[in-house]
């Protein structure tokens, strides 16, 4: 438990578990995942399967996602969505990254302190 | 023009090595198909359709790493089992230092001899790279680097033991195997530095770059184990049979080469003899018994029956035999042991 209080006070995410995050608030498979991430980033990020496998499955433990639904029938798709918690860390990210673009703006800017 | 084939190869630089051949092969228009322990087959496709990608799976407990494996599957690429280690024996386990909980143990049916996954993409153009995150690639990076030093580490405890039986028995045999398990070792210690490099660069972006530091104190003394541990094993088990004096069998510890026959052993009953032809003149056999309980008994026969020498109960001792011939022979050196223990070294011109 204490790992995961760690995570909602200590802030920073990696690009790749906010971005997994992002895409799952709708439901969505593993390849549906990449594609999003793919195309909301205009082709800068391009995560790699096995990195995609690594970050599913620890969100999974921290149930930041869960599986949703059931494996639709002749394929092997899991489809996962976020959970209430996921969510939660999600808006900590946004606040926080607001906060750093703000700081940023103002200093690279050239906007007076 | 051949539509098949198939390529005997064995790749000691498994992940990077490995990984680039097979790329060739397709940039050539070699499409895999199948893979066995030692082969590659191979169908012809268009040059450059297809691209490749090597994934070490070595860590993973057999179930994780077949969910991975369906994973990559479900993401639209073809995959294969491909073995680092070889070997025929089911039932087999092996204990690997960097496994992750049960995949410390890799067993054949199982996870032994599936530790790396071949992923194939067909070209897009886009890179194609499984560890694109800086957590991700460090992480793994580290598990292969021990994994190769491992590997290497226990070749070179082979090459020590091999060693320390060169110099017990005055003979070139194991040394020559010593040298060549040193050498493969070696094929396994190359990747295996350069991995550490790519994880020391990994390393400093971290410093800087995101990176969510999973525990890594353990893993210069892991890598010195890898090592060390096996060398170390080795040389105990091989230096408690070896002082201990449990029987051991006769082949173990025997040498025959064509002017010396050399035997040690914890304790030995039975007989052995090997024939030695010799020309016309004065042979000399330089003969050292070694007896700490037991009986030996040494004769030396010609081959219409002529005893040349006969001892009998030989203490601890070192003397010469003799042997004139009045033509080419074929003599006849026989042992018998009875409760023996010690050995014996017999040398003649």
């Amino acid at each position: 438990m204490s790992h995961l209080r760690d995570n909602i006070a200590g802030g920073a995410l990696t690009e790749t578990t906010f971005l997994v995050l992002l895409s799952t608030y709708t439901p969505n498979h593993g390849y549906g995942i990449m594609q999003f991430i793919e195309r909301a980033t205009n082709g800068r990020v391009l995560l790699g399967a096995g990195t995609l496998y690594g970050a599913i499955n620890t969100l999974l433990k921290k149930k930041w996602i869960a599986p949703f639904g059931s494996v639709e029938p002749g394929s092997n798709k899991k489809t996962y969505v976020i959970t209430d918690l996921g969510k939660q860390i999600a808006e900590k990210e946004l606040n926080r990254l607001g906060e750093l673009y703000g700081l940023a703006s103002r200093i690279i800017g050239g906007e007076p302190q | 023009m051949t539509k098949r084939k198939r390529v005997f190869r064995y790749f000691f630089d498994f992940m990077d090595g490995q990984e680039k051949w097979l790329n060739e092969m397709a940039a050539k228009g070699w499409r895999l198909v199948k893979c066995g322990q030692l082969t590659y087959h191979f169908e012809r496709c268009a040059p450059g359709e297809y691209e490749y990608a090597v994934d070490f799976v070595a860590h993973k407990s057999f179930a994780k790493s077949k969910d991975y494996k369906a994973f990559l599957e479900s993401m639209g690429y073809k995959t294969f089992y491909k073995n680092i280690n070889v070997g025929i024996f089911f039932g087999s386990v092996k204990w690997r230092p960097w496994g992750e909980g049960a995949g410390q143990f890799a067993t054949a049916p199982g996870s032994l001899r599936k530790e790396l996954v071949i992923v194939e993409k067909k070209k897009d153009g886009k890179p194609f790279e499984l560890h694109t995150d800086l957590t991700d690639s460090l992480t793994l990076y580290r598990k292969i680097r021990t994994a190769y030093f491992w590997y290497a580490g226990c070749l070179f405890a082979f090459a020590l033991m091999l060693l320390i039986d060169t110099v017990q028995m005055h003979t070139v045999y194991p040394a020559l195997g010593a040298i060549l398990c040193g050498a493969l070792g070696c094929l396994w210690l190359i990747p295996g530095l350069k991995t550490s490099r790519k994880v020391r660069s990994l390393k400093e972006e971290a410093e800087t770059n995101e990176y969510d530091a999973p525990s890594t104190k353990k893993n210069i003394s892991k890598m010195i184990a890898a090592i060390a541990i096996p060398v170390l094993l080795a040389s105990l088990a091989y230096g408690a049979v070896k002082i201990s004096g449990v029987p051991v069998t006769m082949g173990r510890n025997e040498s025959k080469w064509f002017n010396h026959w050399h035997a040690s052993y914890g304790e030995w009953s039975g007989h052995k003899q090997r024939r030695v032809t010799l020309h016309e003149g004065t042979h000399t056999f330089e003969i050292e018994i070694n007896t700490k309980s037991g009986e030996l008994d040494l004769s030396i026969t010609g081959q219409d029956g002529t005893e040349y020498y006969k001892g009998s109960k030989l203490p601890t001792s070192t003397f010469e035999v003799q042997v004139d011939l009045a033509a080419k022979d074929k003599l006849t050196l026989r042992v018998d042991a009875k409760g023996h223990k010690g050995g014996f070294k017999i040398k003649w011109e």
